[in-house]
């Protein structure tokens, strides 16, 4: 057992699947529904992996960081006050242009980011292509795809988690 | 797609906003880094980025620091000479540059299926709201409408007639006699009053029925949308205001919600412009009267008639609104617009359904209200006689107060062919609504004629008739769907025997047109278009417009309903049609 | 990019959509979509919906009485979502 709890958030637009990640992760049961705005305020639980709990936060839908909606500002909040050891952003595959306006502010508060590659069954089905290893080799950080509400994808996801957490430790976070 | 192998770069994430952007960011930053209270708290350039947004949060959190209000000083300073140089916030600036960004980059992940490949609603719409093809492609869909509405509902049309004239009839008049007032005013009131007028409006149930299904399924398939965008475009090309749109394809439903829809609309003049020409717009309650004299006077060319009506309507509506935008509406440039279209998709039995029947629900408590009274007032009206002869219920038609009121506004119609007090009095109480203009025909030409002799026939026989026509309809109307498409499938469509109610029609509008009955029918139509279509607009008007404009607006349709039934009569004339 | 989007719609010869501009710029549907809620936000987009209603849904009440509310509306109209110009006064 490590002593040290790892506090781990998930970020994202509106209806791209964080509670589902969520509750996959925690065994929780939060709601999920097909229409953004789901998650209203943040939500709590814990994710045993390998020997180790991380704490894990379900964040409200948002758009942008800017200070507009109360989502925005309980995202931007938590990411900039609480400075969680790491930020999963759960951006859908299918609408990546407007998810990554969101991912790219998160990138810009310096904290570590995986970027969750979610709904890529609908991707798929719509016949997008996505160059993944490119988008991970720009952005600077891990990306993985995945299909969260078949299942799909969640085992890589945990390893990359699991793995990102591990070099942070030993190599320090961004910034201080 | 497979998990890419990378763990985190060590350098930071970072956007390149451009020389002057990033200036100021650099500078700003510096200052932040001398402050420690602040880095402790925020990211360097993460704050200064928020605060060239001008984010109000984040600034009073900095404005509470020591040192904070000088950096603020220095930032709006920026911010200043950003916003004169590019006449924009900077926020703005930002957003942009981190769109341009992301759009290129996306354009460089995506190997396919990305933003330049449409989807299949994009290739529909490309033909669908096509520049030229966009308003036949409309006009043949409406045209679909009408061609369903009236030979769909034909059958069900002539089945309810029968059972409302016979079995409903015969149980209404069984009834009284248990009560022995089958030779009272009561059953004068009951037979001449609601059946002939209520009754004569429910026969048309069918009719809304299938109008209302037919665009319950325009709707919910999505095409509606692109047809209001196409409207859309062809009301700019002939100058008027493109969001006008709105409240005018409402007004084909009701004309009541299309004024209330005109609040769409910035500005008073287009609003008020707008809800004068939302009323030539023609609404389900007109139907029944186009299907009607249709029927009496085109039976073989119905639907064309009825659809007819409509384009006239339009047509109208967009003459005037060009009148009226050069003379007394003049100035108001449009405004930009941008539209989601939904995607096209398969309409749901049960949004259909729910769509059809509310708005069928609508129409029966109109029947159940507006129009029962109306029928009673009218049957009152006629029921007292004037000039001393016959007693209250028991006049002479000819001579009841219905009449003579009537006959004073006759003289009013004669050039339009329909100068009998008998139109003239459906028109009278047609100001209430359109359907009593019906309900309003059928009790004028019910009564007078030769008392009905019904063969007695007992109730099960009654239900037996009922059930057994009511399947020989359904089979009527699937045999007539392929005429829809123009394919005469069964070749025996047997012309149905004129009802009571259109042969009178027809024999009282040829005797007020000296032989002409067609024509004036068609001119009745094109007046019924035109004018007022009922009170609840006048009162919707009145509440949105004040009563100056809605005393314009129905004097003007007055106006212009007679002067374009005049044009169709006398040019019929003329023309030897 | 922004400004673009704005100038497109300011200049069209009639009304935009969606997915004709969005293939005209070269982004996805719903990149644009964000960039209309932040002219939105700005003040420079306005969402076309009549007072007291919440979506483009019109309801304008039935043939006769007011509104009875959006569920037992009988002439109802799902309009397009759409946004246009604000004009500066
Ligand atoms: N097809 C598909 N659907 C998914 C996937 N992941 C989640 N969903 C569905 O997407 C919908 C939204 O999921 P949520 O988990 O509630 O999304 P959220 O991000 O928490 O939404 P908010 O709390 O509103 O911000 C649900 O109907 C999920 O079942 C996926 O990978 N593929
Ligand atoms: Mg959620």
């Amino acid at each position: 057992m490590i002593n040290t709890t790892h506090t781990i958030a998930l970020a994202g637009n509106p209806n791209t699947g964080k509670s589902t990640v969520f509750n996959a992760l925690t065994g929780l049961d939060q709601h999920v529904g097909n229409w953004p705005g789901k998650t209203v305020e943040k939500k709590e639980g814990r994710w045993k992996y390998n020997g180790s709990e991380y704490r894990i936060i379900d964040l409200p839908g948002a758009y942008s960081l800017s200070s507009f909606s109360m989502e925005e500002i309980i995202t931007r909040d938590f990411i900039l006050e609480e400075k969680p050891d790491l930020v999963v952003v759960v951006v859908d595959a299918a609408n990546l242009e407007r998810n990554l306006y969101l991912a790219v502010q998160i990138l810009e508060a310096e904290v570590n980011v995986i970027l969750a590659l979610n709904m890529s069954d609908i991707a798929a089905a719509r016949g997008i292509d996505i160059d993944v290893s490119h988008l991970s080799e720009v952005l600077g950080v891990p990306v993985t795809p995945m299909a969260a509400r078949k299942g799909q994808g969640l085992d890589d996801l945990k390893q990359v988690i699991a793995d990102a957490l591990n070099s942070t430790k030993n190599g320090g976070s961004h910034h201080q | 797609m497979t998990a890419s192998t990378n763990t985190f770069d060590n350098t930071p994430f970072v956007i390149d906003y451009g020389p002057d952007l990033e200036d100021a960011i650099s500078q700003l930053q510096e200052r932040i880094e001398a402050t420690p209270k602040l880095t402790q708290r925020y990211p360097a350039r993460w704050l200064a980025i928020k605060l060239l947004e001008e984010d109000n949060i984040v600034s009073a959190n900095v404005a509470g620091i020591s040192g904070g209000a000088e950096i603020l000083t220095i930032a709006s300073q920026y911010i200043a000479n950003l916003r004169s140089k590019y006449g924009e916030d900077v926020d703005t600036l930002i957003a942009d540059r981190r769109y341009s960004w992301i759009n290129h980059l996306v354009r460089e992940i995506i190997r396919q299926g990305g933003a330049d490949e449409p989807t299949t609603s994009d290739k529909i719409d490309q033909i669908v709201t096509n520049r030229w093809l966009g308003v036949p492609i409309f006009m043949l869909a409406m045209w679909a409408v009408f061609k369903l509405t009236t030979d769909v509902s034909a059958p069900y049309l002539d089945w309810i007639t029968d059972v409302i004239g016979g079995p409903i009839s015969n149980w209404a008049l069984a009834l009284l006699a248990l009560v022995e007032l089958e030779n009272s005013w009561v059953a004068s009131l009951v037979v001449e009053g609601v059946l002939a007028g209520v009754g004569g409006v429910l026969v048309f149930v069918p009719v809304l029925m299938s109008l209302f299904l037919a665009l319950a399924l325009l709707e919910d398939s999505g095409y509606m949308s692109r047809a209001a965008y196409v409207m859309d475009r062809l009301m700019r090309m002939v100058g008027l205001h493109g969001k006008a749109f709105v409240p005018l394809v409402v007004g084909f439903g009701c004309n009541v919600p299309a004024i209330y829809a005109t609040r769409t609309l910035e500005n008073r003049r287009d609003r008020i412009l707008t809800g004068l020409l939302a009323p030539f717009m023609s609404c389900g309650a007109r139907l029944p009267v186009y299907v009607l004299f249709a029927t009496v006077f085109f039976p073989a060319y119905s639907s064309l008639a009825v659809f007819a009506m409509y384009l006239l309507g339009i047509l109208v509506a967009v003459l005037i609104g060009l009148v009226l935008k050069n003379t007394l509406f003049k100035t108001s440039e449009t405004t930009g617009m941008i539209m989601e279209l939904p995607p096209y998709r398969l309409p749901t039995i049960r949004n259909v359904w729910s769509s059809m029947w509310q708005r069928t629900k609508g129409f029966l408590h109109g029947a159940a209200t507006i129009i029962l009274l109306t029928s009673i007032v009218v049957w009152a009206l006629m029921a007292v006689p004037v000039g001393g002869e016959g007693a209250f219920a028991d006049t002479d038609i000819d001579s009841s107060l219905f009449s003579r009121v009537s006959d004073l506004v006759t003289p009013v119609f004669k050039p339009l062919g329909f100068g009998s007090w008998e139109a003239s009095g459906a028109l009278i109480s047609g100001f209430v609504a359109k359907e009593v203009v019906v309900s309003t025909l059928g009790q004028v030409y019910n009564v007078g004629g030769p008392d009905k002799v019904l063969e007695p026939t007992t109730f099960l026989e009654d239900v037996v008739s009922i059930v057994t026509s009511f399947a020989q309809a359904t089979i009527d109307t699937f045999k007539s769907i392929p005429l829809i498409l123009g394919i005469d499938l069964f070749g025996d469509e047997a012309q149905d025997a004129p009802s009571e109610l259109m042969t009178a029609i027809r024999t009282g509008f040829e005797a007020s047109s000296g032989g002409r009955g067609a024509l004036a029918g068609l001119a009745f139509m094109v007046f019924v278009l035109l004018y007022t279509p009922c009170m609840a607009v006048v009162a919707a008007q009145r509440q949105e417009f004040g009563a100056k404009w809605m005393w314009t607006s129905v004097i003007g349709q007055f106006v212009i309903a007679w002067l374009v039934a005049f044009a169709v009569f006398q040019g019929g004339l003329i023309l030897g049609i | 990019m922004l400004q673009q989007v704005l100038h497109e719609i300011e200049t069209a010869n009639g009304p935009v959509y969606y997915g004709e501009l969005a293939r005209k710029l070269g982004v996805e549907r719903s990149a644009l979509d964000g960039m209309i809620q932040f002219w939105v936000q700005k003040g420079r987009l306005r969402r076309n919906v009549p007072p007291g209603h919440t979506d483009s849904t019109i309801c304008g009440g039935s043939c006769r009485g007011s509104c009875p509310g959006p569920n037992s509306c009988p002439f109802v109209m799902k309009t397009p979502q759409a946004y246009s110009i604000r004009i500066q006064e």
